[in-house]
């Protein structure tokens, strides 16, 4: 690293599969990162991590955490909102995982603490780093498969082997808010950048639920794009069956097919489908670059105090209009528990 | 009688629930982890119960009702851990007071990734941490099963599993979509598969029989490789996947079994291959580094430093590499397994054909995001009606 790099003492809210996984092996390789510790109510989980990253101080509870520049928020969804109040009031900057909020009140609100504090605040949504996405921005950017006709987007597999026990949040619709939030917002958010949507206005949803936990979402939005063209866009997430994974953008010339899986090719496709050129993923692992990517940014905004990262708020928009019309229209909902 | 599936949520569990819970005679009942697997099987209708069978006063108020277990959980992790997680399991399930028979999956891969002439079914010899674990898991059953409720055993080492939501059809679909691999010996040697529905089959034939023992599980008669892709390529209507040659085919076999003849060769080969890999700045992202350490994790049985080592050192560092073989599959090169099959009568019907088709056009093609089809049913048939604003 060098004498003028940024060091940023970092802080890691949340022991679980999040920091573990994907987090704390690619924060060794982000210049500039100090990790001061690590707080999770499951200390036996923090201190496995912190004896494996050599992260010096475990604690249970915020209060006792010291003073660092910014925070890795890394908590299901669902026991967000205190803590977030906190790092408000501590001062720290943070780095908040998909999703970011429950719905667009939560996400302004986060976004006016922040300003009110002149904190930068970051989101978790690591595919925008993604090669594949890059390279379909710029694909779309440039125009050359002519004007958009159609956006399909599609994620999910049946949920099987998942490798996790009774308390694992993504089986709680308290905690994680079920596949929408927790794949959708992923997805949403990348075929809103690649195609530069800017508006979006919801025709139809249906969900399917299994308790109140939500496992599939089919919905259907017509969307605003930079030249002010509406298209529909056809969204499909769901832990019932395998679906389509990635995105499809349908062109007057063409189409253009954007893997969910950072390691795949993108394909530039005829009108029938039939694939004629392919840009390559990234290699194995491909999300690890993707990750160092996310991070160089949010500690490059934080060293300039520059709070212009953009947290996703109209896809947080478009998953809440989506539960919301599947909820205000209650029959067609089932609940089976 | 009362049947409880563990490990319901996986890809042979679901099957294997439905076609029990479709038999008269058997109310079955499917056991999960957690919520998020057991969703697909509530939103179907199934009687699914959440919890973990590893602690023990939870496996009883899960399973203590129930005359027969079946047990087709399979831990997803890495070795060390999966090896805790699975003898867990089967310490929980043994201390259940009640079932008086338990089916327990094992795998065709007791015999070795590559099955040779080496490898007897009294004697299996596998040449893979996994195989090792699973065989190992077998015998550790059975020591506990000697003080358990349970009257008989039934061990099945399951073949390679095709059929809709499989891996073995995934990966011939997935060849078809990229041409270039080639079928060894143009398939005709046993194949050691058996698809998914001739699994519930004969599972279904053992909760209803009597007695124990160790059995193989394939298809019955056994498919050969040619018969399991020509099934599935023309399930979606695709071409047959070609073959390759017999000369090159044996070459391949050769390397295979080779290493599958001696583990410390396999240790020594990997460690000389590290060494001609070198400089140290490639020898991270060497796959013979990964084995290597894989093979020292394995036989060091830590599960937690295992995690260390393969989180800090090895998870980022990962790189594919070309395999200079033209398969890289040993599966795909195996001889017949030894030893007995489970004695069962096969289920497949054309509708399993249409049933895989539907599952590749569903994660295939794009046109089946189109959301709002008329009257769309869910995987299990159940309705889905639209929201409207």
């Amino acid at each position: 690293m060098g004498a003028s790099a940024p060091q940023i003492r970092l802080g890691l809210i949340g022991a679980g599969s999040v920091a573990a996984n994907y987090h704390l092996p690619v924060l060794q390789s982000v210049s500039g990162v100090r990790l001061q510790w690590i707080a999770d109510p499951v200390t036996s989980k923090a201190r496995e991590l912190a004896k494996v990253y050599g992260i010096p101080q475990v604690e249970a509870s915020l209060a006792d955490c010291g003073e660092v520049d910014a925070v890795l928020v890394g908590t299901p969804l669902g026991v967000r909102k205190p803590i977030i109040e906190t790092i408000a009031e501590r001062g720290w900057h943070a780095m908040v995982e998909k999703p970011f909020a429950a719905n667009t009140a939560d996400h302004e609100w986060m976004l006016e603490l922040a300003r009110k504090r002149s904190l930068v605040l970051g989101v978790g949504l690591v595919r925008r780093h993604y090669e594949t996405t890059r390279r379909a921005r710029k694909i779309m950017a440039a125009e050359l498969l002519g004007p958009v006709h159609e956006i399909l987007a599609g994620e999910g597999m049946r949920a099987r082997k998942s490798g996790r026990g009774g308390d694992w949040y993504q089986g709680s619709a308290d905690a994680s808010g079920g596949v929408l939030f927790e794949t959708g917002s992923h997805l949403i958010d990348m075929a809103f950048l690649i195609c530069g949507v800017e508006a979006f206005e919801l025709e139809h949803c249906e969900q399917q639920l299994s308790g109140a936990l939500e496992v599939e979402t089919r919905a259907l939005a017509w969307v605003t794009l930079k030249k002010g063209e509406r298209v529909p866009m056809r969204i499909a997430v769901s832990r019932l069956a395998d679906v389509y994974n990635g995105i499809v953008i349908r062109c007057q010339n063409g189409e253009l097919r954007v893997p969910a899986d950072p390691e795949r090719s993108v394909d530039l496709c005829a009108r029938g489908g039939e694939v004629v050129g392919s840009l390559p993923g990234a290699p194995k692992p491909g999300m690890t670059p993707a990750l160092v990517a996310e991070w160089n940014e949010f500690v490059a905004h934080v060293a300039r105090r520059d709070a212009s990262l953009d947290t996703g708020l109209l896809t947080t928009s478009f998953i809440e209009k989506c539960y919301r019309m599947a909820r205000d229209s209650k029959p067609a909902r089932r609940g089976l528990s | 009688m009362r049947v409880a599936v563990v490990g319901a949520g996986g890809h042979i569990g679901r099957t294997l629930l439905a076609r029990l819970s479709s038999e008269p005679l058997v109310a079955a009942r499917g056991i999960c982890r957690n919520e998020l697997t057991a969703a697909p099987l509530r939103v179907a209708g199934f009687d699914v119960r959440c919890g973990a069978v590893s602690v023990p006063s939870e496996a009883q108020k899960l399973l203590g009702d129930c005359e027969v277990v079946v047990n087709c959980a399979s831990a997803t992790a890495l070795p060390g851990t999966a090896r805790h997680e699975e003898r867990g399991i089967v310490d929980g399930l043994v201390a259940v007071r009640g079932p008086r028979r338990l089916i327990h999956f094992s795998s065709v891969a007791v015999y070795g990734t590559c099955i040779g002439d080496g490898t007897r079914f009294e004697h299996p010899r596998p040449d893979y941490p996994f195989g090792r674990d699973k065989l190992n898991l077998e015998r550790y059953l059975r020591r506990k099963a000697r003080s358990s409720s349970f009257a008989e055993v039934v061990v099945l080492r399951m073949g390679h599993v095709y059929g809709a939501e499989q891996w073995v059809s995934r990966f011939v679909f997935d060849q078809v979509e990229r041409p270039g691999w080639r079928l060894p010996f143009d398939g005709r040697g046993a194949s050691n598969a058996i698809h998914v529905k001739n699994v519930a089959a004969a599972v279904r034939t053992l909760v209803l029989g009597t007695g124990g023992g160790t059995f193989n599980l394939f298809d019955s008669p056994q498919s050969t490789w040619r018969q399991v892709f020509d099934w599935n390529t023309s399930a979606i209507g695709a071409a047959p996947v070609p073959g390759l040659d017999d000369a090159e085919s044996e070459r391949v076999r050769a390397h295979f079994s080779r290493i599958a003849r001696a583990p410390a060769l396999q240790l020594a080969r990997e460690v000389a291959a590290w060494g001609k890999s070198l400089p140290l700045s490639l020898a991270a992202s060497s796959q013979q580094v990964r084995n290597c350490v894989l093979s020292l994790m394995s036989t060091l049985q830590s599960p937690r430093l295992e995690a260390r080592v393969y989180k800090r050192y090895i998870g980022g560092h990962l790189a594919a590499r070309p395999a200079p073989l033209a398969v890289e599959q040993p599966w795909a090169l195996s001889r017949e397994a030894p030893g007995p099959c489970v004695d069962y009568s096969p289920e497949l019907t054309a509708e399993d054909a249409r049933a895989v088709a539907r599952w590749h056009d569903g994660y295939s093609s794009p046109d089946a995001l189109a959301p709002f089809p008329a009257q769309r049913r869910d995987v299990a048939g159940a309705a889905m009606r639209p929201a409207s604003q």
